[in-house]
């Protein structure tokens, strides 16, 4: 089956670029939102995403919320989450992992990176 | 001592003191009036300050309107560039797919070739000719060249497509030097009022902006060939050995 991405990011370009990146490494079904509380709406709506790809810093909700959101959910609480932010400190990633994102990415990131963290999810 | 004797030495006493008092006030009434007089021209000091910070404050919201429009203004500016990296990348999947096609066109033209050698077995000028057309027809290098050029370009678009992440992190920027100036109208607000605490200060029309939420990161950076990347899963790596390490002691 093939696997449906939220794209979750309040800058329509970093958006642009993460939808772009996976097309180039074959994922054609995605589904982006521009805050933590749209992505939550749109989980909600049932569209059939599988894998949510994540900024941390957004207006309303924030990345880490929406993941401790989507942890505490029995729904959704299974879901790879891959939170690619510019936060690339110590203090940041642990907190991250405690909220159990499945990996982190720092940008810029290049599509090999990307594709890497992707499969690395996927595998396991 | 008389009584009366006693009174008088008192009010003999009394109006020393009083003679001291005024011995003093002479002294100090040149302090008074220095004290006045600095008084009297710190007030227009004051009243520039308090001029000085309104001003400043009331064009904060133009700078900070200003640095806002800047934001918009890239993210409109680098979608377009995104727009254009599409058409280009559609555009050479077209070039692509048309190389493809003269690929299996040429295969197509050799295979007639080879039949047509099996039908002028000992004419001679017609080898030749079928020869020279098959030397015309092969254009396999040309095309495995035009193939490397496309790989290049689209490689050269990705690149241009990840440099375009620079937008996001200066736009993080931008909102914290955006909050940091509305933070400095706060404070400067706070002042004015500590300066002038009249009515008429207070219910100046200036409009203060509300402190927006933080929702950036201050710290965000570009740097594209650091090792950033690594070092977050090195972190990564032995945040979840220890996780690890702790899960084994509670099973």
């Amino acid at each position: 089956m093939e696997k449906k991405f939220l794209v979750v990011d309040d800058s329509v370009t970093m958006r642009r670029i993460v939808v772009n990146t996976l097309k180039t490494i074959g994922f054609n079904q995605y589904v982006e939102a521009e805050d933590g509380k749209d992505a939550l709406d749109k989980l909600n709506l049932d569209m059939g995403i599988n894998f949510v790809i994540t900024d941390w810093n957004m207006p309303v909700m924030s990345g880490l919320e929406l993941t401790k959101a989507i942890r505490s959910d029995d729904r959704t609480k299974g879901l790879p989450i891959l939170m690619v932010t510019t936060r690339g400190v110590k203090e940041d990633i642990v907190q991250a992992l405690q909220a159990r994102v499945s990996n982190y990415v720092v940008k810029p990131f290049t599509p090999q990176i990307l594709k890497d963290k992707i499969d690395l999810i996927l595998s396991n | 001592m008389s009584e009366s004797a006693k009174n008088l030495s008192d009010m003999v006493t009394k109006l020393r003191d009083l003679d001291n008092v005024f011995k003093f006030g002479e002294k100090m009434v040149p302090v008074i009036e220095g004290f006045v007089s600095f008084i009297t021209d710190f007030i227009p000091f004051v009243e520039q300050v308090s001029s000085s910070i309104q001003d400043s404050r009331s064009k904060i919201p133009e700078a900070s309107n200003q640095i806002d429009k800047v934001t918009n203004a890239t993210e409109l500016a680098m979608t377009e560039v995104l727009d254009k990296i599409d058409e280009i990348n559609t555009q050479l999947e077209s070039v692509t797919e048309c190389i493809d096609e003269l690929v299996e066109k040429r295969e197509s033209a050799n295979e007639i070739i080879q039949e047509l050698k099996s039908h002028i077995v000992g004419n001679t000028a017609a080898n030749d000719l079928v020869f020279k057309l098959s030397e015309k027809l092969d254009v396999g290098l040309t095309l495995e060249l035009v193939k490397n050029k496309i790989r290049e370009i689209t490689a050269s678009t990705d690149q241009i497509t990840m440099s375009l992440q620079v937008q996001d992190i200066t736009a993080q920027q931008l909102a914290a030097v955006n909050h940091l100036i509305i933070s400095v109208q706060h404070k400067l607000g706070g002042l004015l009022n500590a300066v002038d605490s009249t009515e008429f200060r207070l219910a100046d029309d200036i409009k203060i902006e509300k402190l927006p939420d933080v929702h950036f990161d201050a710290n965000a950076s570009y740097n594209p060939g650091s090792n950033q990347q690594v070092n977050v899963d090195s972190i990564i790596n032995k945040e979840k050995a220890s996780q690890e390490e702790i899960d084994k002691l509670f099973s």
